[in-house]
Parts: C-alpha cells; structure tokens; sequence
C-alpha cells in the first residue's frame, strides 16, 4: 500500500500534507529547468508516460506474486530529481483520479511519499553513496539499488506516521506494520532499478543525470545531508530491529492483544517504558552501532564493485 | 493498444453529462472525495445521506452497474485490506477471538467507517471520471493551479503512453524470442534491459518531439483541440453544495 487511500487521513493530516506538497511541487517547478534544457515538457511527458509504461511490466517474484517498477529513483538519476520528482506527481495524480489507486483527500500525502521520498531523498541517497563508494558503472547500479531500498522503506515510514496522526492507529504500530510491508516490496524496487540504472549507464552512461555537468562538481551539502538523514532513518530502524527483537515482537504481541487483556493496552507502554529507562544508554549504543554498521556495509558493497571507468560517453 | 477503454461511457448522453462540463465533474470528482474521505467519525446518518447521494449519481450518470462493480473491485482491495487489520490493531473491549487474534469492538467500528468512507470517494470519483473523457479531464486540469511542467506531462503522458506501451511489447517480444526459458534472475535482467531501453528511447523521442513542437512555434503552452461545451453552471453548482452540505451535517452531527 504504498498510496494511501481516501477514508485513512485525517482532515488535519490531509490539509497539511496537501499544502506541503503544493510548496514543494511549486519549488520543484522552478528547479527543474537546472539539469534540462529549456521548456523541457515534451522531455518530462515522454518520462512520464514511459513510468506508466513500466509500471504495467510485471517482474515474477515467488509463489505467484509479482512486482514492478514505483520508479522514484529511477527517473530522479536519469532526468534529475526536480524533475523527477514533477514525473512522480503527474503520475501519483493520474493514478488517484483515473485508477483510484490512492485517494484524493491523500493527495498531498502520497505526492510527499512517493514523489518527495522517492525521487528527492531517493536520489539524495544515491548521490551521497557515490560520493562516500566513488564512481563507477557498477557502483552506480549499487547506489541506484540501495537508494531505491532505501527510500521505499522511506515511503512506509512516511505513510505509518501520517496514518498514525490521523488516528487510524497507534503511531508505533502504523509505522512498524508500513515500514515492514515496505522493507519486503523494497526489495523488488531496488533489486529492478538497480539492473535498469546498471544495463542503462552501459548502453547510454551520457543518459544518466550524475554525468552531467552541471551535476558533476559533486553533491551540495544540502544534498548529502538529506541522503545520510534518510541512511540514517532506515539504518536505525534496521538496527532497533536487530538489537531488539524479542523485546519489540513482545511489544507488538501485547499492542496487538495476545498479552494479557486485564492489564488494559493503556497501561503497557507505561510499564514497558519504566522498564526501560535502566537500559536506554545500552539501547543508544546498539542503536549507533547499528547505524555506523549498516553505513559501513552499505558503502563497503558499493565500493567493492570493481571500478570500471565511467569515462568514455 | 488504445485509449478506448478508458473512455467508453464517455460519449453516452446521461443526466449528469448534459448538465455539466467536464471541469465542473472535475470539482464535483474532487469534493465528493474530500466530503466523503475526510468525513468525520461517528457520523453515520451524514454518511448514509452520502451513500443516497452516490447511488443517485450511479443513475444519473447511466452506469451500467456491472461495470461500476468491475472498476470498483479493482480499487477496493487496496483499501479493504489494510482496512482489515484495524480490528487487531486499534486498542479496546474485545469483541470476538479470531485465533490467537483479539478483534475490539472500537477497532472493527474504525475498520466499517474507513470501508465505508473509502468505497463512496473511489464510487464517486469513478462515476464521474467513467463519463469523461481522458482528454477532457486533462483540459479540466489546466483550469487547476499546478505547475505548467506538471500539466504538459500529464497531457503528453496520455499521448504517449500507449505508443511507449507497444515499444515496449515489440523490444519484449524480441528478447523473448531471444532470452528463451531462463532462470529467474536472467529473466529479470533481461527485462531490466529492456525497460532500460524504453528510458533511452522515451528520452530521445522527447526530444524529437521537443524539436518539432518548437519549429511549430511551441512556447510552452499546450493548445486544447476542444473547447469545452458551454453549459450553466448552476447545476454543478446545486450539486457541490449539496455534497457540502452533507459534509457539515457531519460535523454538526458528531459536534452534537
């Protein structure tokens, strides 16, 4: 469920998202025309009917099931993320008002999800992974692959805390449940983007954006902030998972109601939290660990690929 | 592959057709949704009310009903199914076991208000939408305040999304006929490649494209082929007013 249907947000949680959305779609109007040339439409159409085009590719995964493309990150490395991210919103559009995938009063909310953390943030992470690995044709595909991981797990993050708000659930049950979905279909996302970014920076590496010039000084700071911010979101959430399994499966048994019932849900996260407090600084640790581990990782596979040049056009 | 699917209910004379135009349908699409999603809680009888309006909006608007289940089965297990795990999840008085799972009452209330919520936006956005045009929804939106680079790619992502769709069935067709029976990741790969291709190639028809509507004096502005149809709009304007007004029932019910 990466588009929130009508009928899940608040009106609180839908005015705001809707009024953040049309900032950023308006900013992302002026910015686009940066990495295009001039009145770039016909550029940005064509983008946006080749997503729709992709989207309907069914990519088989087990048992049945199947995936394919969301797109954020793909369309934010090869024609820049302001574009991109305008791509993204024409197609989040189209799909609430003519497929009713996603609704309407969730407009702004899916926008920011899907657009916002798919091809802004998304391509933020994959510039601050170059730039942390170096380049190469290969370690683009990586760090196109692990942006799109990482951002679609954004996505559910984003989702379960605009559900949350609205009072659908509770936050951490929302984000918990969202943030997993979105760590299995993840994988799909990054798994397909990698291998279009890789099989296109080898047919056409001028096509890729990050070759461009104007792109080609290396990523702003602005830019590597937001990429490690979302790293960091993700990685953290990997790690309280790792570091902490059998106490939160515990925690969502008992959100859930397998515990026992007499206690009351209200009364347990007080408890839970008092039991806490002894522990915090040894969770903190885990927690930075966790974080400095997956960076680690993450920045080692991508380093590992061997470099071939990305210089010849 | 065509467009004709999306658009056959489109040329029928109806009710609702003859009295509006589509940028009126547009904002009639567009508040129904608002009214019905953002309902508040608890107000059933305004949701009751809305229910009636809908229906009635089936009839005007000459919908074969069949149809209208078919295009809504489509979108409803994308609501339903999240939907469906609030009973677990929302904290409260048990109402019945399912298993190991404890459903509460206040949970299984919250899960019938959003599928309820949640079927009358998608009904209502799918009546009107059903009996527009593509194209004329897309010159409704021109009327609404989105970046002009949002606008021209919606409406060349229309024009063109078919035509990428059979590039992509020919390339596919090919690399199958290459590819032959492979193994899961070499199947992926190779459909990868070909998506890869479609990019390279939507990138270079851009800019053909970008070319030829300069040399035919293109500023930026996407001319409509059609005006739209002149038409009061006292009757979009009953119908909006009536859906606002369900809407503050609402609020005024559960105020209450």
């Amino acid at each position: 469920m990466a588009h929130i249907p009508d009928g899940f947000l608040s009106a609180t949680v839908s005015a705001t998202t809707l009024a953040s959305a049309v900032a950023v779609t308006a900013y992302a109007a002026r910015r686009a025309g940066d990495g295009l040339d001039e009145r770039a439409g016909p550029t940005l159409g064509l983008a946006t009917a080749a997503v729709f085009a992709a989207q309907t590719v069914n990519f088989p995964v087990a048992a049945g099931t199947s995936g394919h493309l969301l797109g954020g990150v793909l369309v934010a490395v090869i024609f820049g993320p302001w574009a991109g991210f305008l791509v993204m919103t024409a197609v989040v559009i189209v799909q609430a008002l003519i497929f009713a995938d996603g609704g309407l009063t969730a407009l702004g909310a899916n926008i920011l999800n899907i657009a916002g953390l798919g091809a802004l943030v998304g391509y933020a992470i994959y510039r601050t992974l170059i730039g942390l690995a170096g380049d190469g044709l290969r370690r683009r595909g990586l760090a196109a692959a692990a942006a799109a991981y990482v951002a679609t797990v954004l996505t559910g993050v984003a989702a379960g805390i605009e559900l949350g708000f609205s009072g659908i659930a509770p936050t951490r049950i929302a984000v918990g449940a969202m943030a997993g979905v979105h760590a299995i279909i993840g994988f799909a996302e990054g798994t397909i983007t990698g291998l279009i970014v890789w099989s296109l920076v080898r047919k056409r590496p001028d096509l890729v954006y990050g070759r461009r010039a104007a792109a080609r000084a290396g990523p702003s700071r602005l830019v590597v902030l937001a990429g490690l911010g979302g790293l960091a979101i993700v990685a953290g959430l990997l790690s309280l998972v790792a570091s902490a399994a059998p106490d939160s499966l515990e925690r969502v048994a008992s959100d859930l109601g397998f515990a026992d019932a007499a206690t009351g849900p209200n009364a347990a996260p007080i408890a839970d939290y008092s039991a806490w407090l002894p522990g915090v600084a040894g969770r903190l640790l885990a927690l930075v660990l966790g974080i400095a581990l997956v960076f680690a990782g993450v920045a080692a596979i991508v380093r590992a690929a061997p470099k071939r040049s990305a210089s010849e056009g | 592959m065509g467009f004709a699917h999306l658009d056959r209910y489109a040329h029928r004379d109806s009710w609702l057709n003859s009295r509006t135009t589509p940028s009126q349908r547009l904002w009639i699409a567009v508040v129904a949704a608002f009214a019905a999603g953002l309902m508040p809680p608890g107000a059933w009888r305004a949701l009751a009310v809305l229910a009636v309006v809908v229906v009635a909006g089936v009839a005007a608007a000459r919908i074969p009903a069949g149809t209208l289940a078919r295009r809504l089965a489509h979108a409803i297990p994308f609501f339903l199914l999240p939907a469906l795990t609030l009973p677990f999840s929302v904290p409260g008085e048990t109402a019945f076991e399912f298993g190991p799972l404890r459903a509460t009452g206040p949970g299984l209330v919250k899960c019938a208000e959003i599928v309820v919520r949640a079927t009358l936006a998608v009904s209502a956005v799918t009546i009107v939408v059903s009996i527009t045009r593509a194209a004329d929804l897309l010159n409704a939106l021109d009327a609404v305040p989105l970046p002009r680079l949002v606008k021209s790619s919606l409406a060349l992502g229309y024009r063109y999304v078919y035509v990428l769709n059979d590039e992509y069935e020919q390339t596919s067709r090919a690399m199958r006929s290459r590819v032959g029976r492979a193994s899961k990741f070499r199947l992926w790969r190779a459909k990868a490649s070909v998506l890869a291709n479609l990019f390279s190639r939507a990138h270079h028809r851009g800019m053909r494209i970008h070319a030829a509507m300069l040399s035919r004096g293109y500023t930026g502005q996407l001319p409509a082929l059609r005006s739209a149809p002149r038409i009061s709009p006292a009757w979009s304007a009953a119908i909006l007013a009536l859906l606002v007004a369900v809407w503050l029932g609402g609020v005024i019910e559960v105020r209450r």
